[in-house]
């Protein structure tokens, strides 16, 4: 059997109000599709994508929401050992920016304090903005995150939005433990990481 | 939110000819990488021999003939360079365990490595492999590989001075002890129990019966909580016969109790011909001797008939 | 499978939502509003099976009553059943802190360590988790293999209980010998006892039923007798093995050993696993898994109660507060508690939680902990502690669960007599903050309601493990799916999904790498049959 020789584990997870395109993000990256049905989010759990950073396989596990968001019902355990966030809203409609202060009130009461928070714009190949760019940047910094505008239907900055996440947890990964590291085998029990990697689950 | 067939799952049918693709693909690559290996052996430089060797091995840690290579590229490299990569060996060979723990040409690697770096003999070195052992015994207990290694280990990390010796044994036989604790039937613990207890008993014969005395008590918890498991009572036997010798086994001590187990389990052969080997010689039990030797000849063991028959 | 279950119900709806609260996970439940009715904001997932954080635990005891809103019957053809105070399954909540709310002094000196505040804790709320009903899972059969076949273990993690304590006569906690390693390592079980307590640890596990013949319905405590063990190994087979009360059958008793050391070995030296983060995550792993395959999940709906329709006596949707209806083809499933009114007489089953600062055993490492106090005239009181490893307190606080198995009396004595076992080690003084509750029991209560296809669900049992939940969801699935559908089939992976309206449906081969979990029992059996899938995806246009 193989064995996988990646470097880390990382779990992305994404939110944001539904339909600003967080599976058209995951989907594009991982799998490199644009999916135009409304069929896009049936049987998505998470992608895996492996990317190099600096010479070494780091494994990106990417989460979508199954739907969850669309009566604000995404559970606790969704956010949970969650290595990053990607909060995403769409800026062809203000609605979906002015939730953003919801939801980062969700990942301050689930999510791990130290977790990565990137905010994505995205639709960008749309040209009717509501949200000037500004604006969003604003919001970002204020809220401690990087902001960077996507189009998941044109790839634009999709590439770039994963690789400076996984070169950002690399970084700190090397310089905690946080992660899942792959030297040795894991065991059934996780020891007392400060984020679990995904699902060792039972014993 | 219609989903007019548009979402498909791959049947386990072409999940499989997807993994059967995968598969083929990459056994091509590798034969190709081998065949190039060999044919240009003698052309290409040491560095990248290990190079291309690597990559095989870390899925196919089996292929004696690449590691061979290895050994003559790594010898071939001048002596700066030779530690260096001795000692990323050890990490190599380490990933390939990984595919196959029990890979006889990885553990022989790894000690051709530690014997290759002899000259800069490294305690910790020492000492990180004995933790590796451990781990992988670990993961499977009975990895005779890892235990053959550990005790090569052990050989060169036994102390000179003859004050250090007896906590280096005693160090060890605790090892065994909780191996065995958490599984009885482990043969390879028993076996190398009794190595180093045969260790400790010549290093100090004052304590010689004490010593004994406990290690019988050991020997009777584990045939009475499992008396079918052969691992014990082969070293109960060894204890007995090897390490005590008849004129030291007493009646009280060490018949009894097995005379008690044989009433609660009876028509258990081990503890039936452990108690002919103690009877032997005492006329009081030869009748009984004689009827279980008979019991087990007939009909408890007949595949070894004639073993006990000699025994008669 | 139970997410086509849930996608049938909601595709079929005329609108995208439903709210229906049933017995658990399980049955895919669909956590509501419904439960907004005893908190002013109830948006989390399990209802009474859920697990909160310090601060949500604190006003989960504050709860308060809203007033039910009537909603009138559009027309005659449909009459409304309106659901009634789900208040009713928790009585006698009361919550008590032992420690002050914050440290009076602005200063402590060099050598006092800061005294444990409310505050200090209230700050650390989220790193609680802490189950209404704490449950434990055997390693086989229940709920974990269906976590493992239906591939919903992929959403959790789990630990190994690892720690099984008895009372024992001298008035001490020790550990359960059950294990062939365990019994060869104790000190306490003389030779002979050892023999004798393998036996019948073998026997139990290697004998079918029917070898028992007239044995089978002595009370199991004189069989054991029959097997020559003394009192304390007999006490501890059927106290800590069987885990059955002194007056079970042989047949009960043997049942339940078997279950017991059957599970040991599979994930570790223990039969029991406890999930990571508390028992609360159970709801949320069953949830996502509807919700990935396209159910549709409303926290904190407004649900006023079910239409039914005039003629046929059937259930046919749910209505809101809104006066909004919801229809339902197939089923509406509820839990029993909204039903009825929860009448006085009805068993309940006696609960608490402690949060402490120290074990009530001490450790080098950290440790999930078991233990099962009876006797000859009691039944059984589980108490379950857990600590920091299992993800559910902070760093140097525990949690102590205690509940009856059955309902009977109540728990006063419990501190008391657990305080005696644990003498210096944990005393009355690490007992920071203690909860109380009564749960009434709706285990017995029928399924069928008076109404055709509004199917009730009931609430936790006294139990230590899950099984009675498991079997009313899959008796409940067959009930409404009994064109020979198989529940809770394995999901299909990810990247084993194709969306075939893409334009360069190229799947990187991307792996699931869950080499590490409880999957790895089913690796083998990788031809899962996904055709179900598949058929009713093509059933659904309509």
């Amino acid at each position: 059997m193989l064995m996988d020789d990646y470097k880390y584990l990382f779990k992305v997870v994404l939110i944001g109000n539904a339909s600003v395109g967080k599976t058209c993000l995951v989907r594009r990256f991982c799998q490199d599709v644009f999916p135009t049905g409304q069929a896009a989010t049936i049987g998505v759990d998470f992608l895996i994508k492996t990317v190099e950073v600096n010479g070494e396989k780091i494994k990106l596990q990417i989460w979508d929401t199954a739907g969850q968001e669309r009566f604000r019902s995404i559970t606790q355990s969704y956010y949970r050992s969650a290595n990053a966030l990607i909060i995403v809203f769409d800026i062809n409609n203000l609605a979906t920016f002015s939730s953003l202060p919801d939801w980062v009130r969700e990942v301050k009461a689930y999510a791990n304090n130290d977790v990565l928070c990137t905010l994505v714009g995205n639709k960008c190949d749309i040209n009717q903005r509501e949200v000037p760019t500004h604006v969003a940047e604003q919001f970002a910094e204020k809220n401690d995150m990087w902001y960077l505008e996507t189009s998941a239907k044109n790839s634009e900055n999709v590439g770039k939005l994963f690789q400076t996440i996984a070169e950002e947890l690399t970084m700190k990964a090397r310089e905690s433990t946080i992660g899942a590291s792959n030297s040795g085998h894991d065991s059934f029990f996780n020891g007392d990481q400060k984020t679990k990697p995904v699902k060792s689950s039972c014993c | 939110m219609s989903v007019h067939g548009q979402v498909k799952v791959r049947t386990s049918a072409e999940q499989k000819a997807a993994r059967e693709r995968e598969r083929a693909e990459k056994l091509r690559l590798y034969s190709t990488q081998y065949e190039n290996i060999l044919n240009n052996r003698q052309l290409m430089d040491s560095f990248n021999l290990l190079k291309q060797t690597e990559n095989i091995l870390v899925d196919h840690p089996d292929c004696f003939t690449l590691w061979n290579i290895r050994r003559e590229s790594i010898v071939k490299l001048e002596n700066g360079k030779q530690k260096e990569y001795l000692e990323k060996e050890l990490q190599v060979t380490q990933m390939c365990l990984k595919s196959n723990s029990k890979s006889y040409s990885c553990w022989y690697q790894r000690q051709w490595c530690l014997k290759q770096l002899k000259e800069k003999f490294n305690l910790n070195l020492y000492q990180n492999e004995l933790e590796l052992c451990k781990k992988y015994l670990e993961y499977d207990e009975r990895n005779f590989h890892c235990w053959a290694y550990r005790y090569y280990l052990l050989e060169r990390l036994c102390p000179s001075s003859t004050s250090e010796l007896e906590p280096f044994y005693e160090n060890e036989l605790s090892f065994l002890r909780s191996t065995i604790g958490i599984n009885l039937s482990n043969y390879s613990a028993w076996h190398y129990r009794s190595k180093y207890l045969d260790k400790l008993l010549d290093h100090n014969p004052s304590h010689r019966s004490t010593l004994l005395s406990t290690e019988w008590q050991l020997v009777l918890s584990a045939v009475y909580t499992d008396c079918s498991d052969q691992a014990a009572w082969f070293y109960a036997r060894w204890l007995l016969f090897k390490q005590l010798g008849i004129q030291l086994i007493s009646e009280d001590e060490h018949i009894k109790p097995l005379e008690e187990l044989d009433e609660l389990e009876s028509g258990n052969k081990w503890c039936m011909l452990a108690l002919c080997q103690l009877w032997k010689g005492k006329t009081e039990n030869n009748d009984k001797r004689i009827n279980y030797l008979e019991q087990l000849a007939n009909r408890i063991d007949p595949d070894r008939e004639q073993f006990y028959r000699d025994q008669i | 499978m139970i997410t086509t279950q849930l996608r049938d119900v909601c595709l079929k709806l005329s609108k995208p939502v439903h709210g229906s609260t049933n017995d658990k996970n399980i049955v895919q439940q669909i956590a509501t509003a419904t439960n907004a009715k005893h908190r002013t904001q109830n948006e989390y997932y399990g209802s009474e099976w859920a697990s909160f954080p310090l601060n949500g635990l604190i006003e989960w005891t504050q709860m308060q009553e809203n007033p039910t809103t009537n909603v009138d019957p559009q027309d005659d053809s449909e009459k409304i059943m309106p659901i009634s105070s789900p208040l009713n399954i928790f009585r006698n909540v009361q919550f008590k802190w032992n420690i002050e709310k914050a440290n009076e002094q602005s200063s402590t000196t060099e050598n006092e360590t800061p005294k444990i505040t409310i505050d200090v804790l209230e700050k650390q709320s989220r790193k609680f988790n802490i189950d209404l009903i704490p449950k434990l899972y055997y390693a086989t059969g229940g709920l974990i293999d269906l976590l493992v076949q239906s591939n919903v273990g992929k959403y959790c993690e789990f630990k190994l209980v690892s720690r099984l304590l008895l009372e024992r006569n001298n008035g001490q906690l020790d550990n359960v010998p059950s294990s062939r390693s365990d019994i060869f390592n104790s000190n306490d079980i003389s030779l002979i006892d050892k023999r004798l307590l393998m036996k019948v640890i073998m026997n139990c596990s290697s004998m079918a039923i029917e070898d028992l013949n007239e044995d089978e319905n002595i009370p199991f405590i004189d069989y054991l007798k029959k097997q020559k063990l003394n009192d304390t190994l007999s006490h501890l087979i059927i106290n800590s093995i069987s885990m059955v009360d002194y007056n079970a059958t042989t047949k009960e008793g043997v049942v339940k050993a078997k279950r017991y050391l059957e599970s040991i070995g599979r994930y570790g030296n223990s039969p029991f696993l406890y999930p990571m983060y508390g028992n609360g995550e159970m709801s949320q792993c069953f949830c996502r898994l509807c919700a990935v395959f396209g159910g549709t999940y409303f926290l904190r709906f407004p649900l006023a109660g079910f239409t039914i329709d005039s003629s046929t006596n059937q259930c046919s949707g749910i209505v809101a507060t809104t006066r909004e209806r919801f229809r339902a083809k197939d089923a509406v499933i509820c839990n029993h508690a909204f039903m009825d009114s929860i009448s006085s007489n009805r068993n309940v089953i006696h609960r608490m939680v402690l949060i402490t600062n120290q074990s009530i055993k001490s450790s080098e490492k950290d440790e999930i902990t078991y233990l099962r106090l009876s006797g000859p005239n009691e039944s059984g009181i589980h108490i379950i502690e857990v600590g920091h490893g299992s993800g559910c307190t902070p760093d140097g606080f525990f949690l102590l669960y205690i509940f009856q198995e059955k309902s009977d009396e109540n728990l006063n004595q419990v501190i008391e007599r657990l305080l005696k076992l644990t003498g210096e080690q944990f005393t009355q003084s690490n007992i920071l903050g203690q909860l109380t509750f009564e749960q009434v029991e709706t285990i017995s209560s029928s399924a069928s309601s008076s109404v055709l296809k509004l199917l009730l669900t009931h609430g936790p049992d006294g139990s230590i493990n899950h099984d009675s939940a498991v079997n009313t969801a899959r008796t409940m699935f067959y009930q409404i799916y009994s064109n020979g559908e198989e529940f809770l089939a394995r999901a299909p992976d990810p990247e084993d999904i194709i969306i075939e309206d893409d334009g360069n449906a190229s799947n990187t081969s991307t792996c699931n790498t869950n080499v590490e979990d409880v999957n790895s029992t089913l690796n083998t059996d990788a031809d899962n049959d996904t055709s179900n899938l598949n058929t009713n995806t093509d059933q659904e246009t309509s």
